[in-house]
């Protein structure tokens, strides 16, 4: 791929004007982007994360994690954010609540610009995370985390024997019902059409599943509860008819949005917009590495966003010591 | 002696993993969350490298240190809390043919749908004297993970082979110098790795070096070593200990899973080996990357692989649709 240079971050007065030099740049102060943060200051590195103004990432809005490896207890999202967030600091790491708006990686040292200043950067690691895209109803946000969940792998522990709602039609909106009816006595697809989008494969299988149920040709208005969900309401599209169907969980599955679009034409990605790379983090451009849901369209959990953290930090570090001005002494901030 | 046979024992699992390790452990967690039944055979929470570590302070999240023991036993409990099950037995031999495996032990057989392997790297069966007693006062297998403990202090690499080597080259950032103590007459690593050692200015390698003790109350203080046949005493720190004898443990398997020359498992982008059903993770995997947070993702990853395997599930979309 052709990296199209971004000539406007070379113009001579952004460089002069307040341009800070470091050897790592962080995008992004998730989970993936922290741990990267934590492994680079174990090897010396001194980094600075660029977290955008709510640093914790996806998982801070979450109200509880229970299934991150080492804490049998659980813990709160905002807590486990915090804990990652004092992890990386403590190991050195800079962390500022500012956004990137634009990148330039065809040249070296790679440039970032927020809405404040421009940094240079040796090498860099994009965690920018994804977003399960939202439907935009009244309650949806107030219940996110206490009924309304973008993810059955995380959530559906908590349903047994309870009736829950999936908002969806395609092969994972269907793929998660068939899974939370595991632990749901009951599971109803609200879908907008009068027939899935799903392969046929899903589809046979949720006909076939005695749990499932469907609202066809159904739209969600508005999520309804107290202290929790309590049901959905939903519009026939045909008929205009508004009902409530009473549930204790709704699953949201109208897709995801990796927030890749600073990196257009900047990094190769694919046709849904996530970083391309392999198992080692690589990115289309050397030095450029990438971590967590930005390049993760399978599995979204919190572990596997650190792993993938920890592995980037670890190539980062393999790049920099190759750099000819790096060889491998990190006494922190812009060496070269 | 006729054994009495539980209902426990005879009623197949959905998934057997073996080992209890960080990426074990986190698999079972995951696979009990997603209603699997599962057993995890263990050798018990020191037998792997993680349990043996002294002091974990870059597992994410864990921002005060802990021991790695204490970890295991943390994401055990974790997993237990779903419904995992763990036993302290030895996995003897198994057999992976078909739908339904069987896993031998000292006490028996267990029989389950999947596999999944994780029973780390710590295959080497001699040891130092003094090696065992100070495994983590000063002995270790992991610069990544306890190099930060040294610095400005005098350690020692034991081992002549890459990671070896690029071990050393860690330790050298942190110790204030690092002897390298290699059994054979020369380094058997890269010759990029051996010049970049040889460059570093507070790096002795000493060859033919064979270590006869490990020396330390409290803590590691020195070794007793012979090199090219001349018995000395060497103060140092630490010992991080690379020898070839730190290989997987995959001996139980015989050769119905495929190995590389290294004799570490092959897996595919689904951490599933080339027998169905059969998946593997961690260190039996030789990445040279020891650290917990990574093998946890590994569990996790295969966990879902094996749901996906049990349930049929054709592609890995756990979470929304593209």
């Amino acid at each position: 791929m052709e990296i199209q240079p971004k000539l406007t971050s070379l113009e001579p007065e952004r460089v002069d004007e307040e341009v800070d030099a470091h050897d790592l740049v962080i995008i992004g102060g998730g989970p993936a982007g922290l741990t990267a943060a934590i492994y680079a200051g174990r090897a010396g590195i001194q980094s600075l994360v660029l977290a955008g103004p709510l640093p914790g990432g996806y998982p801070a809005n979450t109200y509880a994690v229970e299934n991150y490896p080492g804490f049998p207890d659980g813990l709160s999202g905002a807590e486990l954010a915090q804990r990652f967030q004092s992890q990386a600091d403590r190991f050195g790491a800079k962390i500022v609540p500012e956004e990137v708006v634009e990148v330039d990686f065809s040249v070296s040292p790679f440039y970032l610009r927020t809405h404040r200043r421009t940094y240079q950067a040796l090498s860099a690691i994009v965690a920018t995370g994804a977003q399960p895209r939202r439907l935009d109803v009244p309650g949806e946000k107030e219940f996110y985390g206490r009924g309304v969940s973008a993810c059955a792998t995380c959530d559906g522990f908590f349903y047994r024997d309870k009736r829950v709602a999936v908002v969806g039609g395609g092969d994972s909106a269907v793929d998660e019902a068939i899974f939370l009816t595991r632990f749901a006595r009951e599971v109803i697809i609200i879908h907008r059409r009068d027939e899935l989008r799903a392969t046929e494969i899903y589809r046979e299988r949720a006909s076939a599943n005695p749990k499932i149920r469907f609202a066809w040709d159904s739209v969600v208005e508005e999520i309804v509860g107290g202290q929790a969900v309590e049901g959905v309401r939903v519009r026939n599209v045909k008929t205009d008819e508004v009902s409530v169907i009473s549930v204790d969980g709704v699953f949201v599955y109208v897709g995801m949005v990796p927030k890749t679009d600073i990196f257009r034409g900047q990094l190769e990605l694919d046709e849904q917009g996530y970083v391309v790379s392999n198992r080692r983090q690589y990115t289309s451009v050397p030095g450029v590495f990438v971590a967590g849901d930005v390049q993760d369209p399978h599995y979204r959990q919190v572990v596997v966003a650190a792993g993938t953290g920890a592995v980037a930090a670890m190539e980062a570090e393999r790049f920099l010591c190759k750099y000819p001005q790096g060889v491998c002494e990190f006494p922190g901030g812009g060496v070269w | 002696v006729k054994l009495e046979v539980s209902p426990e024992r005879t009623q197949p699992q959905d998934v057997i993993i073996i080992g209890g390790g960080p990426s074990g452990a986190s698999a079972a967690m995951y696979a009990a969350r997603a209603d699997l039944k599962t057993l995890v055979i263990d050798k018990g929470l020191t037998a792997g490298a993680l349990g043996m570590a002294s002091k974990i302070a870059n597992y994410p999240g864990l921002h005060e240190p802990v021991s790695g023991a204490d970890l295991v036993q943390r994401i055990r409990d974790q997993a237990r809390s779903f419904g995992a099950r763990f036993i302290n037995e030895k996995v003897l031999r198994v057999d992976l043919e078909g739908d339904l495996k069987q896993v031998w032990t000292g006490e028996g057989v267990h029989k389950g749908r999947a596999v999944i392997i994780a029973t780390g790297a710590m295959g080497r069966i001699r040891r130092f004297p003094g090696e065992e007693r100070l495994l983590g006062r000063g002995v270790s297998y992991c610069a990544t993970c306890d190099g930060a403990f040294f610095r400005d202090r005098v350690v020692g690499v034991v081992g002549n082979n890459d990671e070896a080597v690029e071990e050393a080259l860690t330790l050298t950032r942190f110790a204030s110098h690092v002897h390298v103590f290699t059994p054979t007459s020369e380094l058997r690593a890269s010759k990029e790795l051996v010049r970049e050692l040889s460059t570093r200015d507070k790096v002795d390698i000493h060859l033919s070096a064979h270590v006869k003790e490990i020396k330390g109350d409290e803590q590691v203080g020195a070794v007793d070593i012979v090199i090219q046949g001349e018995e000395k005493t060497i103060e140092l720190d630490g010992l991080f200990v690379y020898l070839q004898g730190n290989v997987p443990i995959t001996d139980f398997l015989g050769d119905q899973v495929s190995t590389n020359r290294q004799g570490c498992l092959v897996v595919d982008e689904n951490f599933e080996t080339n027998a169905e059903g059969v998946f593997a993770v961690g260190d039996v995997l030789c990445k040279h990357v020891k650290q917990a947070a990574i093998a946890a993702a590994e569990g996790v990853e295969a966990a879902l692989a094996v749901d996906r395997y049990l349930h049929g599930r054709a592609k890995l979309r756990p979470d929304w649709s593209r």
